[in-house]
């Protein structure tokens, strides 16, 4: 599966832009503003009907104008698909599949498999343990959807304990009976999340670390730690663990025991990457991360996932910028895209032993041109 | 919107208030009303005074009564010794209408909640464990939503009710999460009350 054009008219910088790609390694080369993100971002919406910056679809009109239209070619075992993402300022986003308009967003998700790595990314070794929760969770539960429900479930009721707690401290009262009900319908939850995350992190650290291998030289060695409160994950062991927790949990009113408090600890050689890695060593742990879920997705989707590379040679030594050329070359096989700021760079890695197609383009000022 | 009239606008209002009503609708039904004949206003006007003012929580159940005590709780057919619990008036209505079901009703009026602030305290519990341990009830089924805040309420009570050694039970759960029981097909529900399973209190 791959892009075989893309056509822009008044999509962020762009008046208008028509591209033809290779089905395998594209890079867009340009100064910074110059624009080469906004494709990525183009593709990004085509994909998955939004694009990776959070902001509202209004953002992505160009100034001035009142709305913007994204089509591209996909082409599936020969056939091709046509897909268009139309926005009109005041009437919204409307997503067009193959002359099909879709009634709802969610059924396009999934269709065109694709992972983005954005230079943000390593916020995931460095921000609060919130984002590398959610990173797990969201790789567990798109192939687990009773995963999924033990989330949902779990975070309810944590929502009604914590409330609880809120309520009972403004009421300057403690009814441990009551609290003790909401346990017994956390733990259950609790018990298959941590199952989950734990089973899920033994399948995923091989993938993760054979790329980590091959991106550095010397004897790095990464691993990735668990870390939970949980002990013992039995019901005994969540009892105790809620009791333990239970005059904390009254005095701060909110739950402080649980999977909730999980969080994951990225380790280089025993050091914590957050404290000691280097921005080379956090950039080659998140890019080990996100190729191992681009190897889980393909597992899943028996497809090569679409890859959108934003930025990532940038402060790399180039030991690990050749490793990760010969990686895109030989380990990867999908559509791949790649934005950087200097086609020199760019141009000699990609000479060396390269067997798949790269092709060029130079972005300034909202036009890009094939090379 | 403007009105032409203070008092069109002041029924737009006041049944604009009411549940899945917007001023668009109030004002059909406002012009609606103004064209029937007074008599059929008027009997329209009492029905809602009456049903406000004369209409009261039966003492025993507290389902909607006319009198202290509903004609349910009064009626000597009914089968003394099975109570079902249930959130809301409109789950009484619900399980009537199966006719399945001849036993007493409980109507705690809402489920354990506390995100809307809502405690045991707030709930007709209190009266129910009393009504239990003072009367002739062997078996109590639980008939709530199957979702958390239900199975709370459940569990709550099921540990209220140990010590009084009553069998508890909960309706069988063919009931999607999420689902109100009031939107459950009734034949479901009917089947679900016979093939009741036994809930344990989680100890
Ligand atoms: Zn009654």
């Amino acid at each position: 599966m791959y892009f075989a054009d893309l056509n822009l008219t008044h999509f962020r910088n762009y008046y208008q832009q028509e591209l033809h790609f290779s089905p395998q390694i594209n890079c867009f080369v340009g100064a910074n503003g110059s624009g080469k993100t906004n494709l990525l971002d183009a593709l990004h919406f085509l994909a998955l009907t939004r694009g990776f910056r959070s902001t509202q679809d209004k953002f992505a009109v160009k100034k001035g104008e009142t709305y913007f239209f994204n089509g591209a070619t996909l082409v599936k075992n020969e056939a091709k698909l046509k897909i268009d993402v139309n926005y009109l300022k005041g009437k919204g986003k409307k997503v067009i599949f193959n002359q099909k308009p879709l009634v709802k967003m969610s059924e396009h998700i999934g269709r065109i498999p694709l992972i983005t790595i954005l230079p943000n990314d390593t916020e995931l070794i460095n921000g609060p343990s919130a984002g590398r929760r959610k990173f797990l969770d969201m790789l567990i539960a798109q192939y687990d959807h009773s995963y999924l429900n033990h989330l949902i479930h779990y975070e309810k009721i944590l929502a009604q304990r914590n409330a609880l707690l809120k309520l009972m401290g403004e009421q300057r009262f403690f009814d441990k009976e009551q609290v003790e009900i909401w346990d017994t319908q956390l733990i259950p939850h609790g018990i298959a999340i941590y199952k989950g995350r734990e089973s899920f992190l033994r399948d995923f650290m091989p993938y993760f670390e054979e790329f980590f291998k091959k991106i550095v030289s010397n004897e790095e060695k990464p691993f990735i730690e668990y870390r939970s409160q949980i002990e013992e994950n039995t019901i005994d062991g969540w009892l105790k663990l809620m009791a333990e927790h239970q005059e904390r949990d009254r005095v701060q009113q909110y739950t402080t025991g649980g999977t909730h408090r999980d969080d994951l600890n990225f380790h280089i050689n025993d050091h914590s990457a957050r404290n000691f890695g280097s921005q080379g060593q956090q950039k080659t742990f998140v890019i080990s991360l996100k190729l191992a879920q681009y190897r889980l997705l393909e597992k899943h989707t028996n497809i090569h996932p679409i890859l959108l590379l934003d930025d990532i040679f940038d402060k790399l030594d180039e030991h690990r910028l050749q490793s990760i050329a010969n990686l895109l070359d030989r380990d990867i096989q999908g559509q791949t895209f790649i934005t950087d700021t200097s086609y020199e760079r760019l141009a000699e890695v990609f000479s060396k032993n390269i067997s798949r197609e790269v092709k060029f383009f130079m972005v300034k000022d909202g036009v890009a041109q094939e090379w | 919107m403007e009105y032409p009239s203070k008092a069109i606008e002041n029924a737009v209002n006041e049944l604009a208030n009411l549940p899945g009503i917007g001023k668009k609708t109030a004002l059909r039904l406002a012009l609606h009303i103004l064209k029937q004949t007074e008599e059929n206003a008027e009997k329209l006007g009492e029905s809602i005074i009456t049903l406000r003012k004369n209409i009261r929580y039966c003492d025993t159940c507290f389902n909607i009564s006319d009198e202290a005590t509903c004609n349910i709780c009064s009626n000597q057919r009914r089968n003394k010794e099975i109570l079902c619990v249930v959130e809301d008036t409109k789950d009484v209505i619900a399980l009537e209408n199966t006719h399945q079901f001849n036993g007493l009703y409980h109507v705690l009026g809402g489920l354990i909640n506390p995100l809307q602030g809502i405690g045991p305290s707030l709930l007709n519990i209190d009266p129910l464990i009393k009504r239990i341990s003072e009367s002739s009830i062997k078996e109590v089924i639980f008939a709530f939503s199957a979702n958390i805040e239900g199975d709370t309420t459940a569990f709550y009570i099921t540990k209220k009710l140990k010590p009084l050694g009553v069998k508890i039970s909960s309706i069988a759960r063919g009931i999607p999460v999420g689902l109100d029981l009031e939107f459950t097909d009734e034949v479901t529900l009917a089947r679900s009350i016979l093939n009741r399973t036994q809930i344990t209190a989680s100890e």
